[in-house]
């Protein structure tokens, strides 16, 4: 589920032309503000949830800000902000630490509610936000400022509002998957986030959303997403050494990226 | 006595004209470049002098010099992949120093025959690595940071299977006296090593064909591509370099460490990034020089030391890093206004 939400939110920005790179680690920083409000200063789950998604917001908007209000290079800036993010979740909790409280959220995570798994009303709410976003003007604003940014900003686009609400919707994205890491995990752990960033990426690409900006659907990028994590289960299924495992989950998730790229180049040589 | 003026006036010719070729190696905008981490080095170096005595000493000077020849021979591959414009950058920088490091360790098996097999291996394999990143970048159009970002995870996964997860391999003696070994005085072999690259790199980028091709290809393809420069091949061919001297990095890094860890070499991608930017690179490529990356690498490897003396722990050390690109960032790389 981590990776079905952060490649919701990453196709979001990347949709608008830019990329966040950092979006795994917001995830990781969540997840551990979330544990440490709650283990450290014993507060109950709502409030640290819904601070953790407040630190998930503030960051994908310091993103945004970083990006169009101070022109910064979109990918470096965000693997700056990835480096911070990563570093603080670290910083205020450097061993993982499980979860225990009156409330198990793990339980609740695994239950289903109205014969819906529980994480999937997470799914359906941050897909609601999406499409609401797409129903707004900024919806098409995205697309327009996907395909070519001057042109978008010539036309009268809000460029900077656009590009921020894209950043904040992934950061929000980030904040859900931060929750449901420790819904899978039963605890707080500052590494495990960043490790979804990339097949967040791959998910995109498989999902039919172009990196060059401009085109494609955000449900792509969740279909995208469950084709991904059907795969990765698969694979870890049939009995590979473990040693081995990482190994055959990153090289399917490069040729996911690649295979794609190799076969557009196909057709547009045969059509062209 | 107008003899005697004439005299002087050819000598001040002479240094004048000497000078001048000499200043036509540094231009004004890279003094500023060279500047920066020259005088963030010092201040640095003072710093850590304050808060822990003993800090700054010539042998503690000429180690971190020989620290830094790790980032600096990280940086090539870097420098070169952005400098070659077009969104070009290489995220498996460090994932390749790794697995550099655990194929240095399971070939050369403590002989002195092996490292020359391990550099080899070693080398064709960053060399296919950069062969897939470049055709990617170049051929499918897909962004180079995905592709590196991919591949690099991708050499992670093959660190994972090398080494079974646990520290492995006895560096061979000659390993031991380039990594660790004095050459004379303070001065170690790895930093002779680096010195000799910086060189041979910036001869490379001020000299050569291909150094000059790479500038134009950075500063505009289509101008490169319309006055002859065979841009593909040259982009492709800069990948190829960076994978081959990242990986030839992490044998260095095994040379110096003696032993593999997971994820040891990790952390150079993005001190190689940090080091280009500061050292006055544009992201946007076609702009800048190695000597400044080499220059910023020095002073990030000080700042580094600065932070663990004064006992940081990792996260935050994560997070000042991360601070410290970001302010570099908001000072020096600002893109134009849409207006413009």
């Amino acid at each position: 589920m981590p990776v079905i939400l952060i490649s919701l939110g990453l196709s979001t920005v990347i949709i608008g032309g830019g990329i966040d790179l950092s979006i795994g680690t917001i995830a990781a920083l969540v997840n551990c503000v979330i544990i440490v409000l709650i283990k450290k200063f014993g507060w109950d789950p709502a409030p640290a949830i819904l601070s953790g998604v407040v630190v998930g917001l503030f960051f994908g908007g310091l993103n945004g800000i970083l990006i169009s209000i101070f022109r910064l290079n979109a990918l470096i800036t965000t693997f700056a902000t990835s480096w911070i993010t990563g570093g603080l979740a670290l910083w205020i909790l450097p061993q993982p630490s499980a979860f225990t409280s009156a409330i198990d959220l793990s339980k609740i995570y695994q239950s289903s509610y109205l014969g819906i798994p529980t994480p999937f009303y997470m799914l359906i709410l941050a897909l609601a936000i999406w499409y609401f976003i797409m129903g707004s003007s900024v919806g098409p604003q995205i697309y327009a400022m996907g395909n070519d940014l001057k042109r978008a900003y010539i036309t009268g686009v809000n460029v900077t509002k656009t590009r921020v609400v894209t950043y904040v919707f992934s950061g929000f994205t980030a904040s859900l998957a931060g929750i449901s890491i420790i819904g899978i995990m039963g605890g707080g752990f500052a590494t495990v986030g960043g490790e979804y960033t990339l097949p967040g990426i791959a998910a995109c690409v498989i999902g039919g959303i172009s990196l060059t900006g401009g085109v494609g659907e955000a449900f792509g990028g969740v279909i995208g997403g469950f084709f991904l994590a059907f795969l990765t289960a698969l694979v870890l299924a049939v009995n590979i050494n473990p040693y081995f495992q990482e190994l055959t989950k990153n090289a399917i998730i490069l040729m996911s990226i690649i295979v794609p790229s190799v076969i557009r180049f196909l057709v547009r040589r045969r059509s062209g | 006595m107008n003899k005697l003026k004439q005299a002087g006036t050819s000598e001040a010719a002479t240094i004048q004209s000497i000078t001048k070729s000499a200043l036509r190696y540094i231009n004004e905008g890279d003094i500023r470049n060279y500047l920066t981490p020259v005088l963030g080095t010092i201040f640095l170096f003072i710093l850590g002098q304050i808060l822990a005595p003993g800090f700054t000493s010539v042998k503690s000077i000429f180690n971190y010099m020989a620290l830094a020849s790790l980032t600096i021979f990280a940086c090539i591959g870097q420098s070169l992949v952005i400098i070659s414009g077009n969104g070009g950058i290489d995220l498996s920088v460090g994932a390749l120093m790794s697995l550099g490091a655990a194929w240095g360790g399971a070939m050369s098996g403590g002989t002195s025959v092996g490292i020359l097999w391990s550099v080899l291996s070693m080398g064709a394999i960053g060399a296919a690595c950069g062969l897939i990143s470049g055709t990617s970048v170049k051929y499918l159009s897909v962004p180079a940071m995905v592709v590196t970002l991919s591949v690099g995870n991708l050499l992670s996964g093959g660190f994972l299977a090398i080494t079974k997860g646990q520290p492995a391999g006895t560096p061979a003696a000659l390993f031991k006296t380039i990594g660790a070994g004095h050459a004379f005085w303070y001065i170690r072999w790895i930093l002779l090593i680096a010195i000799v690259c910086i060189i041979v790199v910036e001869l490379v980028l001020r000299k050569t064909k291909y150094g000059k091709s790479l500038y134009l290809v950075g500063t505009s393809e289509r101008a490169a591509a319309l006055s002859g420069i065979k841009t593909t091949s040259t982009i492709v061919f800069t990948y190829v370099i960076a994978g081959i001297a990242s990986a030839l990095a992490g044998v260095m890094l095994f040379a110096v460490v003696g032993s593999t860890q997971s994820g040891m070499g990790d952390s150079y991608t993005m001190l190689a990034i940090a080091a280009v930017v500061i050292g006055g690179t544009s992201i946007a490529g076609g702009k800048g020089t190695y000597l400044g990356s080499v220059l910023s690498a020095l002073m990030l490897t000080v700042l580094i030391g600065v932070l663990t003396v004064i006992q940081i722990p990792q996260g935050a050390r994560n997070f000042i890093q991360g601070m410290i690109l970001l302010v570099i960032l908001l000072v020096y790389a600002r893109s134009p206004t849409l207006r413009q």
